[in-house]
Protein backbone atom coordinates (compact mmCIF):
# COMPACT_ATOMS: atom_id res chain seq x y z
CA UNK A 1 0.00 0.00 0.00
CA UNK A 2 0.96 3.60 -0.19
CA UNK A 3 0.71 6.57 1.70
CA UNK A 4 0.47 10.17 0.22
CA UNK A 5 1.68 12.77 1.80
CA UNK A 6 1.04 16.19 -0.06
CA UNK A 7 3.28 19.00 0.60
CA UNK A 8 3.60 22.93 -0.47
CA UNK A 9 7.17 23.55 -1.34
CA UNK A 10 8.08 26.95 1.02
CA UNK A 11 7.26 24.85 4.09
CA UNK A 12 7.52 27.59 6.58
CA UNK A 13 6.13 30.14 4.09
CA UNK A 14 3.28 27.95 4.19
CA UNK A 15 2.99 27.95 7.72
CA UNK A 16 3.21 31.48 8.04
CA UNK A 17 0.68 31.81 5.27
CA UNK A 18 -1.47 29.69 7.33
CA UNK A 19 -1.56 32.18 10.19
CA UNK A 20 -1.86 34.97 8.66
CA UNK A 21 -4.78 33.72 7.03
CA UNK A 22 -6.06 32.40 10.08
CA UNK A 23 -5.80 36.36 11.27
CA UNK A 24 -6.86 37.41 8.15
CA UNK A 25 -10.02 35.89 7.99
CA UNK A 26 -8.82 33.61 4.64
CA UNK A 27 -10.61 30.66 3.93
CA UNK A 28 -9.27 27.37 5.42
CA UNK A 29 -10.11 24.59 3.10
CA UNK A 30 -9.66 20.90 1.80
CA UNK A 31 -8.73 21.09 -1.67
CA UNK A 32 -10.32 19.02 -4.24
CA UNK A 33 -8.22 15.77 -4.61
CA UNK A 34 -8.02 13.95 -7.72
CA UNK A 35 -7.50 9.63 -6.76
CA UNK A 36 -4.77 8.54 -9.19
CA UNK A 37 -2.71 5.13 -9.22
CA UNK A 38 0.78 5.17 -10.94
CA UNK A 39 2.56 2.06 -11.69
CA UNK A 40 6.63 1.59 -12.45
CA UNK A 41 8.12 -1.69 -12.89
CA UNK A 42 11.84 -2.05 -13.30
CA UNK A 43 14.02 -5.19 -13.47
CA UNK A 44 15.44 -3.91 -9.97
CA UNK A 45 13.16 -2.03 -8.52
CA UNK A 46 10.33 -4.61 -8.89
CA UNK A 47 7.09 -3.85 -9.52
CA UNK A 48 5.46 -1.04 -7.69
CA UNK A 49 2.11 0.64 -7.21
CA UNK A 50 1.67 4.32 -6.20
CA UNK A 51 -1.72 4.90 -4.94
CA UNK A 52 -3.25 8.39 -3.45
CA UNK A 53 -4.98 11.73 -3.99
CA UNK A 54 -3.52 14.50 -5.84
CA UNK A 55 -4.72 18.03 -4.50
CA UNK A 56 -3.28 20.99 -6.19
CA UNK A 57 -3.57 24.15 -5.17
CA UNK A 58 -4.18 26.90 -8.00
CA UNK A 59 -4.42 24.11 -10.07
CA UNK A 60 -0.79 22.91 -9.32
CA UNK A 61 0.72 20.22 -7.16
CA UNK A 62 3.92 18.85 -5.90
CA UNK A 63 4.10 16.13 -3.37
CA UNK A 64 5.98 12.98 -3.29
CA UNK A 65 4.41 9.58 -3.44
CA UNK A 66 6.39 6.36 -1.98
CA UNK A 67 5.80 2.52 -2.57
CA UNK A 68 7.77 0.71 -0.13
CA UNK A 69 10.85 2.45 -0.05
CA UNK A 70 10.53 3.74 -3.43
CA UNK A 71 9.69 7.31 -3.54
CA UNK A 72 8.45 9.70 -6.41
CA UNK A 73 8.07 13.58 -6.49
CA UNK A 74 5.02 14.18 -8.78
CA UNK A 75 4.64 17.58 -9.92
CA UNK A 76 2.33 18.89 -12.32
CA UNK A 77 -0.80 21.01 -13.11
CA UNK A 78 -4.61 19.85 -13.25
CA UNK A 79 -7.13 22.16 -14.99
CA UNK A 80 -10.46 21.17 -15.54
CA UNK A 81 -10.03 19.11 -18.63
CA UNK A 82 -6.35 18.69 -18.84
CA UNK A 83 -2.97 17.37 -17.01
CA UNK A 84 0.34 17.55 -16.87
CA UNK A 85 2.65 15.32 -14.18
CA UNK A 86 6.21 14.91 -14.04
CA UNK A 87 8.35 12.68 -11.84
CA UNK A 88 10.98 12.59 -10.60
CA UNK A 89 12.77 9.06 -8.80
CA UNK A 90 14.14 9.97 -5.50
CA UNK A 91 17.15 7.97 -4.26
CA UNK A 92 20.05 9.36 -2.32
CA UNK A 93 22.79 6.65 -3.65
CA UNK A 94 23.92 6.55 -7.08
CA UNK A 95 20.95 5.80 -8.61
CA UNK A 96 19.58 8.23 -10.82
CA UNK A 97 16.58 8.36 -13.44
CA UNK A 98 15.97 11.09 -15.80
CA UNK A 99 12.59 12.88 -14.50
CA UNK A 100 9.54 11.61 -16.72
CA UNK A 101 6.78 13.67 -17.75
CA UNK A 102 3.08 13.42 -19.73
CA UNK A 103 0.42 14.91 -20.04
CA UNK A 104 -3.28 15.02 -21.74
CA UNK A 105 -6.58 15.42 -21.77
CA UNK A 106 -9.04 13.62 -18.93
CA UNK A 107 -11.45 11.39 -21.09
CA UNK A 108 -15.31 12.18 -21.01
CA UNK A 109 -15.32 10.01 -17.93
CA UNK A 110 -13.00 12.08 -16.72
CA UNK A 111 -10.17 10.18 -16.45
CA UNK A 112 -6.51 10.22 -17.81
CA UNK A 113 -4.50 7.67 -18.37
CA UNK A 114 -0.33 8.43 -19.32
CA UNK A 115 2.62 6.36 -20.20
CA UNK A 116 5.30 6.51 -17.79
CA UNK A 117 8.91 6.10 -18.74
CA UNK A 118 11.96 7.10 -16.42
CA UNK A 119 15.56 6.56 -18.42
CA UNK A 120 18.42 6.21 -16.92
CA UNK A 121 21.59 7.45 -17.61
CA UNK A 122 23.34 3.68 -18.55
CA UNK A 123 20.39 3.13 -20.88
CA UNK A 124 17.89 1.13 -18.81
CA UNK A 125 14.61 2.45 -17.70
CA UNK A 126 11.65 1.88 -15.43
CA UNK A 127 8.30 1.91 -17.26
CA UNK A 128 4.35 2.16 -16.12
CA UNK A 129 1.81 3.84 -16.32
CA UNK A 130 -0.35 6.68 -14.57
CA UNK A 131 -3.97 7.28 -14.42
CA UNK A 132 -5.72 10.37 -12.79
CA UNK A 133 -9.71 10.59 -11.67
CA UNK A 134 -11.03 13.75 -12.28
CA UNK A 135 -13.52 13.95 -9.15
CA UNK A 136 -16.97 14.27 -10.50
CA UNK A 137 -17.30 17.29 -8.39
CA UNK A 138 -15.26 19.47 -10.42
CA UNK A 139 -16.50 18.30 -13.20
CA UNK A 140 -19.69 19.34 -12.40
CA UNK A 141 -18.45 22.42 -10.83
CA UNK A 142 -17.17 23.68 -14.67
CA UNK A 143 -20.28 25.44 -15.96
CA UNK A 144 -18.67 26.32 -19.17
CA UNK A 145 -20.39 29.57 -19.84
CA UNK A 146 -19.10 31.00 -16.87
CA UNK A 147 -15.92 30.33 -17.86
CA UNK A 148 -16.49 31.29 -20.77
CA UNK A 149 -17.44 34.97 -19.62
CA UNK A 150 -14.49 35.34 -17.48
CA UNK A 151 -12.38 34.86 -20.34
CA UNK A 152 -14.30 37.28 -22.31
CA UNK A 153 -11.60 40.03 -22.51
CA UNK A 154 -9.41 37.59 -23.46
CA UNK A 155 -11.29 35.18 -26.22
CA UNK A 156 -7.80 33.28 -27.34
CA UNK A 157 -6.31 32.73 -23.70
CA UNK A 158 -7.57 29.77 -22.11
CA UNK A 159 -4.95 29.83 -20.10
CA UNK A 160 -5.86 31.60 -17.02
CA UNK A 161 -8.53 28.96 -16.87
CA UNK A 162 -6.15 27.01 -14.57
CA UNK A 163 -6.36 30.30 -11.88
CA UNK A 164 -10.27 30.53 -12.52
CA UNK A 165 -10.55 26.42 -11.89
CA UNK A 166 -9.16 27.01 -8.36
CA UNK A 167 -11.97 29.25 -7.43
CA UNK A 168 -14.47 26.02 -8.64
CA UNK A 169 -12.74 24.43 -5.71
CA UNK A 170 -14.99 23.78 -2.69
CA UNK A 171 -14.43 23.18 0.43
CA UNK A 172 -13.42 19.65 1.76
CA UNK A 173 -12.53 18.14 4.25
CA UNK A 174 -10.58 14.47 3.55
CA UNK A 175 -13.04 11.96 5.35
CA UNK A 176 -9.64 9.56 6.74
CA UNK A 177 -7.46 12.43 7.75
CA UNK A 178 -4.64 10.52 7.02
CA UNK A 179 -4.37 12.62 3.55
CA UNK A 180 -5.76 16.19 4.98
CA UNK A 181 -3.65 18.63 3.99
CA UNK A 182 -4.26 22.30 4.80
CA UNK A 183 -4.04 24.71 2.25
CA UNK A 184 -4.19 28.24 2.11
CA UNK A 185 -6.71 29.82 -0.24
CA UNK A 186 -6.45 33.50 -0.79
CA UNK A 187 -9.20 36.06 -0.38
CA UNK A 188 -10.53 35.69 -4.29
CA UNK A 189 -8.34 38.77 -5.74
CA UNK A 190 -9.71 41.45 -7.25
CA UNK A 191 -7.36 41.86 -10.53
CA UNK A 192 -7.57 45.26 -11.97
CA UNK A 193 -8.93 44.86 -15.49
CA UNK A 194 -5.68 44.60 -17.66
CA UNK A 195 -5.53 45.41 -21.67
CA UNK A 196 -3.10 42.56 -23.91
CA UNK A 197 -0.48 44.96 -23.99
CA UNK A 198 -0.36 45.43 -20.26
CA UNK A 199 -0.38 41.78 -19.56
CA UNK A 200 2.25 41.61 -22.07
CA UNK A 201 4.05 44.30 -20.59
CA UNK A 202 3.43 42.53 -17.11
CA UNK A 203 5.14 39.63 -18.37
CA UNK A 204 8.31 41.49 -20.14
CA UNK A 205 8.78 42.60 -16.53
CA UNK A 206 8.63 39.46 -14.84
CA UNK A 207 11.21 38.26 -17.80
CA UNK A 208 13.50 41.14 -16.83
CA UNK A 209 13.12 40.08 -13.24
CA UNK A 210 14.80 36.58 -14.30
CA UNK A 211 11.15 35.13 -13.43
CA UNK A 212 9.69 34.32 -16.54
CA UNK A 213 11.09 32.80 -19.50
CA UNK A 214 7.86 31.77 -21.56
CA UNK A 215 6.81 34.16 -24.16
CA UNK A 216 5.20 37.63 -23.52
CA UNK A 217 2.10 36.40 -25.22
CA UNK A 218 -0.07 38.97 -23.19
CA UNK A 219 -1.92 35.74 -21.62
CA UNK A 220 -1.93 35.20 -17.96
CA UNK A 221 -1.24 31.37 -17.74
CA UNK A 222 0.11 29.20 -15.39
CA UNK A 223 3.59 30.08 -16.53
CA UNK A 224 2.85 33.82 -15.48
CA UNK A 225 0.68 33.13 -12.13
CA UNK A 226 3.49 31.30 -10.89
CA UNK A 227 6.22 33.95 -11.91
CA UNK A 228 3.73 36.59 -10.01
CA UNK A 229 3.61 34.87 -6.86
CA UNK A 230 7.26 34.49 -6.83
CA UNK A 231 7.68 38.05 -7.60
CA UNK A 232 5.12 38.69 -5.00
CA UNK A 233 7.03 36.37 -2.52
CA UNK A 234 10.23 37.81 -3.30
CA UNK A 235 9.03 41.36 -2.53
CA UNK A 236 6.86 40.46 0.76
CA UNK A 237 3.34 40.86 -1.10
CA UNK A 238 0.72 38.58 -0.33
CA UNK A 239 1.36 35.46 -2.86
CA UNK A 240 -1.39 35.07 -4.99
CA UNK A 241 -0.64 35.19 -7.88
CA UNK A 242 -2.74 38.09 -9.22
CA UNK A 243 -2.13 41.17 -10.18
CA UNK A 244 -2.88 44.06 -7.49
CA UNK A 245 -2.51 48.02 -7.71
CA UNK A 246 0.58 47.14 -5.03
CA UNK A 247 2.02 44.56 -7.11
CA UNK A 248 1.66 45.97 -10.65
CA UNK A 249 3.53 49.17 -9.05
CA UNK A 250 6.74 47.19 -7.47
CA UNK A 251 6.42 45.30 -10.16
CA UNK A 252 6.91 48.15 -12.50
CA UNK A 253 9.59 49.39 -9.85
CA UNK A 254 11.67 46.43 -9.72
CA UNK A 255 11.56 45.72 -13.24
CA UNK A 256 12.77 49.30 -14.21
CA UNK A 257 15.54 49.31 -11.17
CA UNK A 258 16.37 45.70 -13.26
CA UNK A 259 16.51 47.24 -16.82
CA UNK A 260 18.82 50.38 -15.37
CA UNK A 261 20.59 47.59 -13.51
CA UNK A 262 21.05 45.41 -16.90
CA UNK A 263 21.71 49.05 -18.89
CA UNK A 264 24.58 49.98 -16.57
CA UNK A 265 26.04 46.43 -16.78
CA UNK A 266 25.46 46.62 -20.26
CA UNK A 267 27.37 49.75 -20.24
CA UNK A 268 29.81 48.82 -18.42
CA UNK A 269 30.52 45.60 -19.84
CA UNK A 270 30.66 47.78 -23.26
CA UNK A 271 33.39 50.52 -21.79
CA UNK A 272 34.94 47.19 -20.96
CA UNK A 273 34.60 45.82 -24.51
CA UNK A 274 35.84 48.89 -25.61
CA UNK A 275 38.64 49.87 -23.16
CA UNK A 276 39.90 45.99 -23.73
CA UNK A 277 39.94 46.67 -27.45
CA UNK A 278 41.67 50.09 -26.91
CA UNK A 279 44.42 48.17 -24.84
CA UNK A 280 44.07 45.17 -27.21
CA UNK A 281 44.84 47.93 -29.83
CA UNK A 282 47.56 49.35 -27.74
CA UNK A 283 49.33 45.92 -27.14
CA UNK A 284 49.10 45.52 -30.72
CA UNK A 285 50.63 48.98 -31.24
CA UNK A 286 53.19 48.15 -28.94
CA UNK A 287 53.21 44.63 -30.42
CA UNK A 288 53.97 46.23 -33.86
CA UNK A 289 56.27 49.08 -32.45
CA UNK A 290 58.09 45.52 -30.58
CA UNK A 291 58.17 43.90 -33.76
CA UNK A 292 59.35 46.92 -35.73
CA UNK A 293 62.40 47.38 -33.14
CA UNK A 294 62.79 43.72 -33.38
CA UNK A 295 63.10 43.87 -37.00
CA UNK A 296 65.35 47.23 -37.01
CA UNK A 297 67.59 45.24 -34.52
CA UNK A 298 67.57 42.03 -36.80
CA UNK A 299 68.65 44.15 -39.59
CA UNK A 300 71.27 46.26 -37.79
CA UNK A 301 72.25 42.52 -36.58
CA UNK A 302 72.50 41.57 -40.11
CA UNK A 303 74.40 45.09 -41.16
CA UNK A 304 76.78 44.46 -37.82
CA UNK A 305 77.13 40.48 -39.44
CA UNK A 306 77.81 41.76 -42.66
CA UNK A 307 80.09 43.86 -41.54
CA UNK A 308 81.72 41.70 -38.98
CA UNK A 309 82.29 39.26 -42.06
CA UNK A 310 83.52 41.62 -44.50
CA UNK A 311 85.86 42.36 -42.07
CA UNK A 312 86.49 38.97 -40.91
CA UNK A 313 87.11 38.66 -44.58
CA UNK A 314 89.31 41.61 -44.94
CA UNK A 315 91.45 40.26 -41.99
CA UNK A 316 91.50 36.98 -43.74
CA UNK A 317 92.49 38.25 -47.35
CA UNK A 318 95.18 40.40 -45.05
CA UNK A 319 96.47 37.59 -43.04
CA UNK A 320 96.59 35.37 -46.56
CA UNK A 321 98.95 38.17 -47.88
CA UNK A 322 100.90 38.05 -44.73
CA UNK A 323 101.16 34.40 -44.43
CA UNK A 324 101.95 35.05 -48.83
CA UNK A 325 104.42 37.80 -48.23
CA UNK A 326 105.97 35.55 -45.33
CA UNK A 327 106.32 32.53 -47.32
CA UNK A 328 107.54 34.74 -50.27
CA UNK A 329 109.81 36.31 -48.38
CA UNK A 330 110.82 32.91 -46.43
CA UNK A 331 111.48 31.44 -49.71
CA UNK A 332 113.63 34.03 -50.67
CA UNK A 333 115.31 33.42 -48.01
CA UNK A 334 115.83 29.60 -48.61
CA UNK A 335 116.78 30.44 -52.34
CA UNK A 336 119.26 33.09 -51.33
CA UNK A 337 120.80 29.93 -48.86
CA UNK A 338 120.12 27.76 -50.96
CA UNK A 339 122.08 30.20 -53.65
CA UNK A 340 124.69 30.05 -50.76
CA UNK A 341 124.66 27.21 -50.32
CA UNK A 342 124.85 25.50 -54.01
CA UNK A 343 125.89 28.05 -56.56
CA UNK A 344 129.75 27.59 -56.05
CA UNK A 345 129.19 23.70 -55.44
CA UNK A 346 127.11 23.12 -58.83
CA UNK A 347 130.32 23.60 -61.34
CA UNK A 348 130.84 20.40 -63.17
CA UNK A 349 134.24 19.16 -63.61
CA UNK A 350 136.14 21.61 -65.88
CA UNK A 351 138.46 20.01 -68.59
CA UNK A 352 141.58 21.43 -66.78
CA UNK A 353 140.39 19.24 -63.52
CA UNK A 354 139.26 16.35 -65.08
CA UNK A 355 142.40 14.63 -65.69
CA UNK A 356 144.22 15.52 -62.31
CA UNK A 357 146.51 12.99 -60.64
CA UNK A 358 143.89 12.48 -57.26
CA UNK A 359 144.99 9.48 -56.95
CA UNK A 360 142.40 6.95 -54.89
CA UNK A 361 140.12 7.31 -52.15
CA UNK A 362 139.84 5.34 -48.84
CA UNK A 363 137.53 6.07 -46.25
CA UNK A 364 137.53 4.90 -42.98
CA UNK A 365 133.85 5.80 -41.79
CA UNK A 366 133.14 4.81 -37.56
CA UNK A 367 129.41 5.38 -36.54
CA UNK A 368 129.12 4.50 -32.71
CA UNK A 369 125.63 4.51 -30.88
CA UNK A 370 125.77 2.52 -28.63
CA UNK A 371 127.72 3.04 -25.42
CA UNK A 372 127.97 1.38 -21.63
CA UNK A 373 128.09 4.35 -19.28
CA UNK A 374 127.61 6.98 -21.51
CA UNK A 375 124.29 8.51 -23.12
CA UNK A 376 123.36 6.35 -26.04
CA UNK A 377 123.46 8.51 -29.29
CA UNK A 378 120.54 8.17 -31.92
CA UNK A 379 121.81 9.16 -35.26
CA UNK A 380 125.68 8.34 -35.21
CA UNK A 381 125.46 4.86 -36.79
CA UNK A 382 122.86 5.87 -39.13
CA UNK A 383 125.10 8.95 -39.85
CA UNK A 384 127.76 7.31 -40.96
CA UNK A 385 126.26 4.20 -43.22
CA UNK A 386 124.75 7.35 -45.38
CA UNK A 387 128.28 8.94 -45.40
CA UNK A 388 129.68 5.94 -46.35
CA UNK A 389 127.10 4.89 -49.00
CA UNK A 390 127.34 8.85 -50.16
CA UNK A 391 131.31 8.19 -50.77
CA UNK A 392 131.29 5.13 -51.99
CA UNK A 393 128.34 6.06 -54.85
CA UNK A 394 129.12 9.35 -55.33
CA UNK A 395 133.11 9.99 -54.93
CA UNK A 396 134.38 6.29 -55.70
CA UNK A 397 135.92 5.48 -52.49
CA UNK A 398 136.84 2.31 -51.07
CA UNK A 399 134.73 2.87 -47.73
CA UNK A 400 135.65 0.60 -44.65
CA UNK A 401 132.77 1.07 -42.48
CA UNK A 402 132.62 0.51 -39.08
CA UNK A 403 129.35 0.79 -36.40
CA UNK A 404 129.32 0.65 -32.52
CA UNK A 405 132.93 -0.63 -33.17
CA UNK A 406 134.92 -1.95 -30.49
CA UNK A 407 138.80 0.10 -29.66
CA UNK A 408 140.76 -3.07 -31.53
CA UNK A 409 137.72 -2.97 -34.60
CA UNK A 410 139.43 0.84 -34.75
CA UNK A 411 142.89 0.59 -34.42
CA UNK A 412 142.41 -2.72 -36.04
CA UNK A 413 141.14 -0.74 -39.11
CA UNK A 414 143.65 1.95 -38.77
CA UNK A 415 146.53 -0.82 -39.11
CA UNK A 416 145.26 -2.12 -41.96
CA UNK A 417 145.26 1.21 -44.14
CA UNK A 418 148.82 2.27 -42.20
CA UNK A 419 150.14 -1.14 -44.35
CA UNK A 420 147.97 -0.20 -47.47
CA UNK A 421 147.87 3.46 -48.13
CA UNK A 422 150.60 4.82 -50.72
CA UNK A 423 151.61 8.44 -51.09
CA UNK A 424 149.02 8.28 -54.14
CA UNK A 425 146.35 7.62 -51.99
CA UNK A 426 144.23 10.00 -49.84
CA UNK A 427 141.70 8.96 -46.32
CA UNK A 428 138.79 10.24 -45.25
CA UNK A 429 138.34 9.43 -41.57
CA UNK A 430 134.67 10.15 -40.58
CA UNK A 431 134.10 9.83 -36.71
CA UNK A 432 130.16 10.20 -35.59
CA UNK A 433 130.14 9.36 -31.48
CA UNK A 434 131.35 10.35 -28.29
CA UNK A 435 134.44 12.25 -27.61
CA UNK A 436 136.37 12.97 -24.77
CA UNK A 437 138.42 16.30 -24.26
CA UNK A 438 142.08 15.76 -22.37
CA UNK A 439 142.37 19.25 -20.79
CA UNK A 440 145.84 18.35 -19.66
CA UNK A 441 146.84 17.71 -23.10
CA UNK A 442 144.58 19.74 -25.17
CA UNK A 443 143.71 16.46 -26.95
CA UNK A 444 140.27 15.26 -27.93
CA UNK A 445 139.64 11.87 -28.04
CA UNK A 446 137.28 9.52 -29.83
CA UNK A 447 135.76 6.77 -27.48
CA UNK A 448 135.18 3.66 -28.81
CA UNK A 449 132.01 2.23 -28.78
CA UNK A 450 133.23 -1.09 -26.42
CA UNK A 451 136.42 0.28 -24.76
CA UNK A 452 138.49 -3.25 -24.22
CA UNK A 453 139.04 -4.59 -20.51
CA UNK A 454 142.75 -3.13 -20.20
CA UNK A 455 141.76 0.09 -21.32
CA UNK A 456 138.50 0.73 -19.72
CA UNK A 457 137.62 3.61 -17.26
CA UNK A 458 139.79 6.76 -18.72
CA UNK A 459 140.50 4.61 -21.57
CA UNK A 460 143.38 3.71 -23.69
CA UNK A 461 141.52 6.49 -26.24
CA UNK A 462 142.31 6.04 -30.09
CA UNK A 463 144.65 8.88 -31.26
CA UNK A 464 145.16 10.78 -34.14
CA UNK B 1 148.81 7.42 -35.93
CA UNK B 2 147.85 9.76 -38.70
CA UNK B 3 151.28 10.49 -39.20
CA UNK B 4 152.22 7.14 -39.56
CA UNK B 5 150.35 7.03 -42.41
CA UNK B 6 151.63 7.41 -45.55
CA UNK B 7 148.55 8.78 -47.34
CA UNK B 8 148.84 11.89 -49.42
CA UNK B 9 146.23 13.68 -48.62
CA UNK B 10 144.21 12.71 -45.19
CA UNK B 11 141.14 14.69 -43.80
CA UNK B 12 139.48 13.61 -40.82
CA UNK B 13 136.09 14.63 -40.13
CA UNK B 14 134.43 14.11 -36.24
CA UNK B 15 130.93 14.76 -35.51
CA UNK B 16 131.22 13.94 -31.81
CA UNK B 17 131.35 15.80 -28.36
CA UNK B 18 134.97 17.76 -27.36
CA UNK B 19 136.34 17.14 -30.84
CA UNK B 20 137.40 21.04 -30.98
CA UNK B 21 140.79 20.69 -30.32
CA UNK B 22 141.30 18.88 -33.49
CA UNK B 23 141.41 21.60 -35.60
CA UNK B 24 143.22 24.74 -34.42
CA UNK B 25 144.59 27.89 -36.29
CA UNK B 26 143.52 27.25 -40.09
CA UNK B 27 143.91 30.18 -42.02
CA UNK B 28 141.67 30.77 -45.21
CA UNK B 29 142.83 32.33 -47.69
CA UNK B 30 141.99 32.98 -51.32
CA UNK B 31 141.76 31.08 -54.39
CA UNK B 32 142.84 31.38 -57.18
CA UNK B 33 142.18 29.98 -60.95
CA UNK B 34 145.49 27.04 -60.42
CA UNK B 35 144.88 26.43 -56.63
CA UNK B 36 143.51 22.44 -57.81
CA UNK B 37 146.17 22.15 -59.75
CA UNK B 38 148.38 23.78 -57.35
CA UNK B 39 147.48 21.58 -54.66
CA UNK B 40 146.50 18.14 -55.77
CA UNK B 41 149.99 17.09 -55.10
CA UNK B 42 150.72 18.88 -52.06
CA UNK B 43 150.50 16.56 -48.99
CA UNK B 44 148.02 17.52 -46.53
CA UNK B 45 146.10 16.35 -42.81
CA UNK B 46 143.16 18.54 -42.22
CA UNK B 47 140.29 18.04 -40.03
CA UNK B 48 136.74 18.89 -39.44
CA UNK B 49 134.98 19.06 -36.10
CA UNK B 50 130.75 19.47 -35.68
CA UNK B 51 131.10 21.87 -33.09
CA UNK B 52 133.93 22.87 -31.29
CA UNK B 53 134.31 22.03 -27.59
CA UNK B 54 130.32 21.94 -27.11
CA UNK B 55 128.22 18.95 -27.04
CA UNK B 56 127.15 18.36 -31.44
CA UNK B 57 123.11 18.52 -31.19
CA UNK B 58 121.91 15.13 -31.76
CA UNK B 59 118.55 14.53 -34.28
CA UNK B 60 118.46 17.77 -35.22
CA UNK B 61 118.82 17.14 -38.99
CA UNK B 62 115.53 15.47 -40.00
CA UNK B 63 116.87 11.81 -39.11
CA UNK B 64 120.53 12.52 -39.21
CA UNK B 65 122.66 14.83 -37.00
CA UNK B 66 122.97 18.09 -37.78
CA UNK B 67 126.26 18.36 -38.96
CA UNK B 68 125.92 14.79 -40.67
CA UNK B 69 123.02 16.22 -42.77
CA UNK B 70 125.09 19.07 -43.24
CA UNK B 71 128.22 17.14 -44.58
CA UNK B 72 125.91 15.23 -46.42
CA UNK B 73 124.01 17.65 -48.54
CA UNK B 74 127.04 19.55 -49.26
CA UNK B 75 128.61 16.12 -50.72
CA UNK B 76 125.60 15.46 -52.49
CA UNK B 77 125.17 18.94 -54.32
CA UNK B 78 128.44 19.11 -54.77
CA UNK B 79 129.03 18.30 -59.23
CA UNK B 80 132.62 19.03 -59.71
CA UNK B 81 135.68 19.13 -57.51
CA UNK B 82 135.47 20.49 -54.48
CA UNK B 83 138.34 21.42 -51.61
CA UNK B 84 138.19 20.52 -48.06
CA UNK B 85 137.62 24.20 -47.04
CA UNK B 86 134.88 24.62 -49.84
CA UNK B 87 132.98 22.00 -47.79
CA UNK B 88 133.54 23.08 -44.91
CA UNK B 89 132.18 26.46 -45.73
CA UNK B 90 129.06 24.99 -46.43
CA UNK B 91 128.39 22.50 -43.95
CA UNK B 92 129.14 25.81 -41.65
CA UNK B 93 126.44 27.52 -43.11
CA UNK B 94 124.19 25.52 -43.03
CA UNK B 95 124.66 24.20 -39.45
CA UNK B 96 124.80 27.36 -38.30
CA UNK B 97 121.41 27.78 -39.53
CA UNK B 98 119.94 25.24 -37.82
CA UNK B 99 121.81 24.54 -34.36
CA UNK B 100 123.42 26.05 -31.80
CA UNK B 101 127.41 25.15 -32.39
CA UNK B 102 129.91 26.07 -35.00
CA UNK B 103 131.92 23.75 -36.85
CA UNK B 104 135.71 23.99 -37.00
CA UNK B 105 137.98 23.24 -39.85
CA UNK B 106 142.02 23.14 -40.10
CA UNK B 107 144.92 21.45 -40.43
CA UNK B 108 146.32 19.20 -37.79
CA UNK B 109 148.83 20.10 -35.70
CA UNK B 110 152.14 17.61 -36.20
CA UNK B 111 150.49 14.68 -38.27
CA UNK B 112 152.54 15.85 -41.74
CA UNK B 113 150.32 18.86 -43.38
CA UNK B 114 152.35 20.47 -46.25
CA UNK B 115 149.79 23.33 -46.96
CA UNK B 116 147.35 21.39 -49.38
CA UNK B 117 143.65 20.27 -48.55
CA UNK B 118 142.29 17.17 -49.04
CA UNK B 119 139.93 17.39 -52.39
CA UNK B 120 136.27 16.10 -53.29
CA UNK B 121 136.10 14.96 -56.92
CA UNK B 122 132.64 14.18 -57.49
CA UNK B 123 132.17 10.43 -59.94
CA UNK B 124 132.09 11.75 -63.80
Amino acid sequence: MSGVTAITRPFGLLACALVLSLLGGGRLLAAESYPFEMKLSNNVLGDNVFKGEITPTNGRFEQIVSSGGLRVRLSGSIAEDRVSVTGELLFSGNWRFFPFSTNGAFSSAGTFTGSVVAQRSNGQSARGSISITRPAAVAEALPKPEVQTAQSTDPKGDSAAAGQSQNQIQPEVDATGQQQVAVVVPPEPEEPALTREQRAAVQQQLSVLGLYGSAIDGNLGLGTRKAIRRFQRLNKLEPTGYLTDATLAKLEKKASAREQQIAAEQAARQRATEQQAAAEQQAAAEQKAADERAAQQAAEQKVAEERAAQQAAAEQKAAEERAAQQAAAEQKVVEERTQVATAPAVPAIPAELANLPYGRYHALVIGNNAYRSLPKLKTAAGDAEAVATLLQKEYGYDVTLLTDASEEAIVGAFTALRQSLTAEDNLLVYYAGHGWYDADAERGYWLPSMPSPTTSRTGSPTRR
Amino acid sequence: MLKAIKAKQVLVVADSCYSGTLTRGLAIGGKGPGYIQAIVDQRARTAMTSGGLEPVADSGGNGHSVFAKAFLDTLGDNTGVIDGEGVFERVRERVLLNAEQTPEYGNIRLAGHDGGDFLFVRKQ
